[in-house]
């Protein structure tokens, strides 16, 4: 299965906190906000190759999505680190799963949050986000910004739970046309603290999800019946 | 109030043992603290450094807890050296410190803690001995059966007191050394004594008040700049202590204090290394003492339930978050201080702290390893507040 098909999984419950988003603002009424789900993507970028946990991240880094969207992130602070959840990001909570890596916007050489984090599209994209969470615990409210080039398409704004527990900030469009995104935070990451896990994206020119070939399945069920007729058997 | 008297923290205790020193007569240590009440001037060069530079002062988190309903139920707000550990992301934060030793004269009495100090094996710098102590060296902890890890002994308190084991959360001091201070006392006393190993040795005494106006003079005047509030200055004396009360109330080994630099804290510990032993062998219990007070109660005046009757504070009932005085050694409480043996061969000895949790009853900041309340198992239970005091 693919990376973002699995976070398609683990997001499906995020349509709930979606539903309870307030403060949505829309400088462009074409741009909207996407909760990762729907419409699904069909890209995604771990952050993995950034480097093992703790590894320190520059002004800039760069990653490239399962698709071959180049992706370049920057830091406004002019660093960041990259966390592990379960190992420097603890503890873990969904949607975060652990094992994942995370860019966390901190300096620990200042003790200095690093936001607003962007990432840019190296082909622009109808919608993108990530899953973010507050490095101090309680409230947050995440937003997103999105941007054609040097214009801003407008911003999206969710909040978390009382607990702070993760969510899914996203942006989409009406056309392909999101170049960038500028993730940022206030309440309990008013200090520009915080982590984000995959960048989903929605790429026009990312092949479809992939889907079962119908001999697979095929195969698949001729398999599982031999297997319920053997177990028959052995029971008689 | 400027600071918490001896007599308030050590009671009757104290008076018991103010009586004209015999030759070799026990001596009882103690700590004290000064709260963040005193101003920089506008006009000292501290002051002047830093509304030219800005330095980032030392990281600190603040936190508010509701004691348990036995402690009264109250809500605390304080602030802690380091991060929080309820933050999500773990990671090492490093306090720059700095080793200040002081060459002390007292009455043509000269005490010199970058000398060879001839009352210990192999005759080192007692500036030696500080700095590969376990303050400033990794050791591996076991702290009420939970492993701390390979780390310093405040970091494995730390971590211990929070429940952080397994974590990448640190807190590290990065020390360094500045060049020797000279402070000369002409109102103190020396004592002649002779050290463990059979050498001659002196205890000098100091008037506590003359003495934290000196070392606050030195921040704020010569050291101004190379000590700023992003920094921890920890002052060393060689076998000085520090009394009150016209010398009558004696021996403070140690203390931390803090006051305010163009808004921001500046935190400072001097301390004495007991090389003969005349107190506490092992060197740094005092500095252990102090330096796991002036992280966690940086203000000196983090507020508390009260708490008392227990460890150096006996008949006394006090109200700060100061992790050593529950457990200070030679007073009646059980504690069960860490003994480490040095990479350069010497024998440590580490006072035993209490966690957050025995002061307020509480786990808002993470359960203490092991489900202890102090970091080598002897506080199984919370405080009891004061009056009367003690500990469950």
């Amino acid at each position: 299965m693919s990376k973002y098909r699995n976070h398609v999984a683990k997001l499906s419950g995020l349509a709930v906190l979606a539903l309870v988003a307030i403060g949505t603002t829309q400088a462009d009424a074409a741009l909207m906000s996407w909760n990762g789900t729907s419409p699904a993507p069909n890209d995604s970028t771990s952050w993995a190759g950034l480097g093992p946990d703790g590894t320190a991240l520059g002004a800039t880094f760069t990653a490239t999505s399962t698709a071959g969207n180049t992706i370049t992130g920057s830091l406004a602070g002019g660093s960041g680190l990259v966390a592990v959840a379960g190992v420097s990001w603890t503890p873990v909570v969904a949607p975060f799963v652990a094992g994942d890596h995370l860019v966390w916007t901190f300096n620990n050489a200042t003790n200095t949050g690093t936001a607003p984090l962007t990432l840019a599209f190296g082909t622009a994209v109808l919608a993108g986000g990530v899953e973010i969470q507050s490095d101090a615990p309680g409230l947050f409210t995440a937003q997103v910004q999105a941007f054609d080039g040097a214009t801003s398409l407008g911003i999206e704004n969710l909040t978390s739970d009382a607990a702070g527990d993760p969510i899914f900030i996203g942006a989409q469009d009406t056309t392909a046309d999101i170049t960038s995104v500028v993730i940022s935070c206030t309440g309990a990451c008013a200090n520009n603290d915080f982590a984000v896990d995959t960048l989903l994206s929605i790429n026009p020119q990312a092949p479809p999800p992939p889907t079962p070939e119908p001999g697979t399945l095929a195969l698949l069920g001729s398999s599982l019946l031999g297997f319920a007729a053997l177990r028959r058997r052995r029971r008689q | 109030m400027k600071r918490l008297s001896l007599a308030l923290l050590c009671g009757a205790a104290c008076l018991a043992s103010a009586s004209v020193a015999s030759a070799q007569e026990p001596l009882k240590g103690y700590s004290a603290v000064v709260p963040a009440t005193r101003i920089a001037p506008e006009d000292s060069p501290t002051a002047q450094f830093h509304a030219l530079v800005s330095p980032a002062p030392i990281p600190r988190f603040s936190y508010t807890l509701q004691a348990s309903a036995a402690l009264g139920g109250g809500t605390f707000t304080g602030s802690i050296v380091g991060r929080n550990p309820l933050n999500h992301g773990k990671t090492t934060t490093t306090i720059p410190t700095q080793l200040v030793p002081l060459v002390i004269t007292i009455n043509g009495v000269t005490y010199d803690p970058t000398l060879p100090d001839a009352c210990v094996t192999g005759n080192p710098t007692d500036i030696s001995i500080i700095a590969n102590s376990p303050i400033f060296t990794n050791n591996a902890w076991t702290m009420n059966g939970q492993n701390m890890g390979t780390t310093q002994y405040i970091d494995a308190f730390q971590r211990a007191q929070f429940g952080l084991q397994g974590t990448p959360y640190h807190l590290i001091l990065q020390e360094s050394q500045l060049p020797a201070q000279a402070l000369t006392f002409n109102g103190g006393t020396n004592q002649p004594r002779t050290c463990s190993n059979g050498q001659a040795g002196s205890l000098g005494r100091v008037d506590f008040t003359t003495f934290d106006n000196a070392i606050q003079a030195l921040i704020m005047g010569p050291l101004a700049g190379t000590v700023n509030v992003g920094t921890f200055p920890i002052f060393l004396t060689r076998n000085v202590v520090l009394t009150e009360n016209g010398g009558t109330l004696c021996c403070i080994l140690g203390y931390h204090g803090a006051f305010f630099v163009m808004g921001q804290l500046q935190i400072y510990s001097p301390f004495s290394i007991d090389t003969g032993p005349f107190f506490i062998p092992g060197f740094v219990s005092a500095l252990s003492h102090e330096m796991g007070e002036a992280i966690n109660d940086p203000p000196g005046n983090n507020p508390t339930p009260s708490w008392g009757n227990i460890g150096q504070v006996v008949g006394a009932c006090q109200g700060n978050f100061e992790v050593g005085d529950p457990l200070s050694p030679g007073f009646g409480t059980p504690t069960n201080p860490f003994t480490v043996v040095g990479g350069n061969g010497l024998t440590y000895t580490l006072q035993e702290l209490a966690f957050y949790s025995w002061f307020y009853g509480s786990n808002g900041l993470g359960t203490g390893a092991g489900g202890r309340f102090s970091d080598n198992g002897t506080f199984k239970g919370d405080a009891i507040i004061c009056p009367p005091g003690g500990t469950n």
